[in-house]
């Protein structure tokens, strides 16, 4: 039980999160706001703020409760932990960036339904330690969150000719692609994401084989 | 009452028990209905608890949003010009007169007039439904050469980068310059069209064709509403 192992534990986990185990291209959870919010920089960024924040609190939080709830009640009370910060975010959102919030519209509260919070409550912080749990959280997050922002700097650029709402000199005269900007876009963006990361793991994969014969 | 410490950590560990079903048959029954009011009670409390906080500053940015939309549709900032909110304040209390009217429907309306030298410019409140959700915003008109002269929004929720394009400059100039008082057959004062060749013409956005509507009908709505008010208090 010494805190050391507990932070490998959690360390280990949250490298698992960013890219083996990623939750959006080896999970396939959260592709509704990977779709949704993507169109933008500025607003992905915010959105996966918020996500970090909630996956990070909620990890911690699951896991010190986790020998205090009963069983049969866990789920409602880790939505109902999850809900709380999430309007926590909302709120402060509101109050100190209306603009971004705006922009963000249901989004930002649409992450309480976000699969990958409840998944990572359910499967990891339920069971785990504290410091480990938080650490898994936060590599839940930063794991969507590399994948969003990886989609949102070719969306934005392609559909808007903008890059975090400034203006791209080379794309000023360029077609504005509007269909990057609409649903369309975001399915095609995550798909060639998906397919060049997991391409790039099996050529790993045999590449590794290949050296240990 | 000295043991405070000792007595919490013997609280905790009955109710480590009793969420492993350890305990007396109610205890464990009572318990999960226990545990959920007391995390919900400290949830709420304090979600609620920044919530209350924090509402003064969200009215506060809702406002000063307001003023500064004003204050640049009635030309009272110059280009260029960096108001701190203080001064958008001040200026805002100077120069914009709020102007009371009863609406011919007999409802209560408001528009907003600039006071003090300069052009007659007045902004008239927009409101209505957009393509997915309420839009609101203000209409700038100059009342001595009969034009509109700006347009924002302050409200909407429009696709980004489609139906939102409402909210880009570029577009909204192109209202600019066109005349109110001069209507189609049809009673529009302005139309939201595919290519504007009439100089009350304006070219609707395309991919947002909803939007564009709405937005249509919101502007003649504010006009038409504007113009009846006017005439109404001109001939009494």
């Amino acid at each position: 039980m010494s805190a050391g192992s507990q932070a490998n534990e959690g360390w280990a986990a949250l490298r698992r999160m960013l890219w083996s185990e990623n939750p959006v291209f080896v999970q396939i959870l959260g592709i509704c706001s990977a779709l949704a919010v993507t169109n933008l920089v500025r607003n992905t960024l915010v959105m996966c703020g918020g996500l970090v924040f909630t996956t990070t609190l909620s990890g911690l939080t699951v896991s010190v409760l986790r020998a205090y709830t009963p069983r049969r009640v866990r789920m409602m009370v880790q939505i109902l932990t999850i809900a709380a910060y999430v309007i926590l975010v909302k709120v402060v959102l509101d109050a100190y960036v209306p603009e971004v919030s705006d922009a963000l519209g249901a989004y930002v509260g649409l992450i309480i339904t976000n699969c990958i919070v409840m998944g990572r409550a359910e499967a990891f912080a339920a069971a785990n330690r504290p410091v480990a749990s938080l650490l898994d959280g936060l590599g839940a997050g930063l794991g969507y969150s590399i994948v969003l922002l990886a989609i949102a700097c070719v969306r934005e650029p392609l559909g808007l000719g903008t890059f975090f709402d400034v203006p791209i000199p080379a794309l000023a005269d360029a077609t504005r692609w509007n269909v990057m900007v609409i649903a369309p876009g975001g399915f095609f963006g995550l798909a060639v994401f998906m397919w060049a990361a997991r391409s790039l793991n099996d050529w790993r994969t045999r590449r590794r084989a290949a050296g240990e014969e | 009452m000295s043991d405070v410490p000792g007595r919490l950590g013997r609280g905790l560990a009955k109710c480590r028990d009793l969420a492993a079903g350890q305990g007396s048959a109610a205890a464990v029954k009572a318990y999960p209905i226990v545990f959920t009011v007391v995390v919900t009670a400290v949830f709420v409390g304090l979600v609620s608890a920044v919530n209350v906080g924090l509402q003064a500053r969200k009215a506060r940015n809702r406002e000063l949003a307001r003023q500064r939309v004003l204050l640049q549709l009635l030309d009272l900032v110059e280009p260029g010009e960096n108001l701190t909110d203080r001064a958008m304040a001040r200026r805002y209390e100077e120069r914009v007169e709020r102007v009371e009217a009863t609406a011919p429907d007999g409802g209560a309306y408001a528009y907003f007039r600039r006071t003090g030298e300069g052009p007659a410019l007045y902004a008239l409140p927009l409101s209505g439904r957009g393509f997915w959700g309420p839009i609101r915003g203000y209409l700038a008109v100059n009342a001595r050469t009969g034009e509109i002269t700006g347009l924002d929004f302050t409200r909407h929720e429009e696709t980004p980068g489609l139906g939102g394009r409402i909210s880009e400059r570029e577009w909204q100039r192109q209202l600019e310059g066109i005349p109110y008082d001069r209507p189609f057959p049809d009673g529009r004062r302005l139309r939201v069209v595919q290519d504007a060749d009439d100089a009350r013409e304006i070219d609707a956005i395309t991919g947002a064709t909803g939007t564009s509507v709405a937005v249509e009908q919101i502007l003649n709505d504010a006009l038409a509403r504007f113009v009846r008010v006017r005439d109404q208090e001109a001939s009494p």
